[in-house]
């Protein structure tokens, strides 16, 4: 969380694009992250992401500070997009799981690089093919590492079956990466 | 199980590209979005009084509009003396004091036009001494007749 988040929220709500410019700058590269793990293409994963936080600045005036984090807020649209953008682009989804998607976003510089980079496709990969939402509870909880009730709020579920959630999220993914 | 969360740790490295990350924030920053303001018993009571003298400052308009320029007349600095139906009134007497007098010039005029009349159509020598020494010989200058009087000489 920044430091002075609340008094930032309000200023952004009131329309300060400086104080929407702290946010941006905190969140983005989270947000992004999770887009870019469940779409897997950079391109694509960059034009979500911008309109995450346009979509958001847009409607930062109906934002109500209700005791959630700002974050869950963020991840509710960007999840609403990656779904839209799915929906708009169903037929070409085969076409761009078989790209291989460089996620570190520059080439590898060392055997070891490359290795990590490998790895890290993979796993990706093997996250895409789970539903969303188990997509959305291991992004979350293992990746971003936010808390159980974190992850609830922004997934409108009870922290229990967050719990339950992850348990099955990542059975499913470690039989996906032995597989 | 370990391995596993540290392969999703690793997940933690992937970063936007910091070009994408400036243009993209600055076009959202650029863009323009309405300020929001929170609804506080001031800013209601400020609202509502925005709106309640607009209402009034249009009823205004329509009351002189329709009601015609009758405030003018009290109002307008340029107020004309000659509007004033007293002045209006004592101006239309005195016109007709002048008509009256114009009535007088008509009538005493008329016998001297008759009088000329007369003295073309009688013969020279025959009436005339008579015309003139009913006006007086004590008076040189000649009185003008009245038309009553030319008949008179006229029926003799």
């Amino acid at each position: 969380m920044l430091d002075g988040e609340k008094r930032i929220i309000q200023d952004a709500v009131k329309g300060e694009a400086s104080a929407f410019g702290l946010l941006y700058d905190h969140y983005q590269p989270q947000i992004y992250r999770f887009v870019v793990i469940k779409v897997g293409r950079r391109e694509d994963a960059e034009d979500l992401t911008h309109h995450v936080f346009l979509s958001a600045w847009k409607n930062i005036g109906s934002y109500e500070e209700v005791g959630h984090p700002f974050s869950s807020w963020l991840y509710q649209i960007a999840r609403n997009l990656v779904i839209d953008h799915y929906r708009a682009k169903r037929q070409e989804v085969g076409l761009q799981e078989a790209e291989e998607a460089n996620l570190l976003g520059h080439a590898p510089s060392s055997e070891a690089d490359m290795e990590q980079s490998l790895a890290m496709e993979k796993v990706a990969r093997a996250i895409r093919l789970l539903s969303p939402l188990h997509q959305d509870v291991v992004i979350m909880r293992f990746v971003e590492e936010l808390t159980v009730k974190e992850v609830g709020t922004t997934l409108k579920k009870s922290e229990g079956a967050v719990k339950v959630l992850q348990h099955r999220a990542i059975q499913k993914l470690k039989e996906l990466l032995l597989s | 199980m370990e391995q596993l969360e540290r392969l999703l740790q690793q997940l933690r490295q992937i970063m936007p590209d910091d070009g994408y990350a400036r243009r993209s924030r600055m076009q959202i920053i650029g863009f323009p979005v309405e300020r929001r303001t929170r609804l506080t018993p001031w800013s209601f009571v400020m609202h509502n009084l925005q709106i309640g003298s607009a209402i009034a400052l249009v009823a205004l308009l329509l009351i002189v509009g329709f009601g015609g320029f009758s405030g003018w007349k009290l109002l307008s600095p340029f107020r004309i003396a000659s509007l004033d139906v007293a002045n209006l009134r004592a101006e239309a007497e005195a016109i007709s004091d002048i008509q009256v007098r114009l009535d007088g010039v008509a009538y005493t005029e008329a016998p001297r036009h008759i009088t000329s009349t007369i003295s073309r159509t009688i013969p020279p020598g025959a009436k005339t001494t008579s015309i003139e020494s009913a006006g007086g010989t004590e008076d040189k200058t000649p009185k003008p007749l009245t038309i009553d009087e030319a008949l008179d000489i006229l029926s003799q």
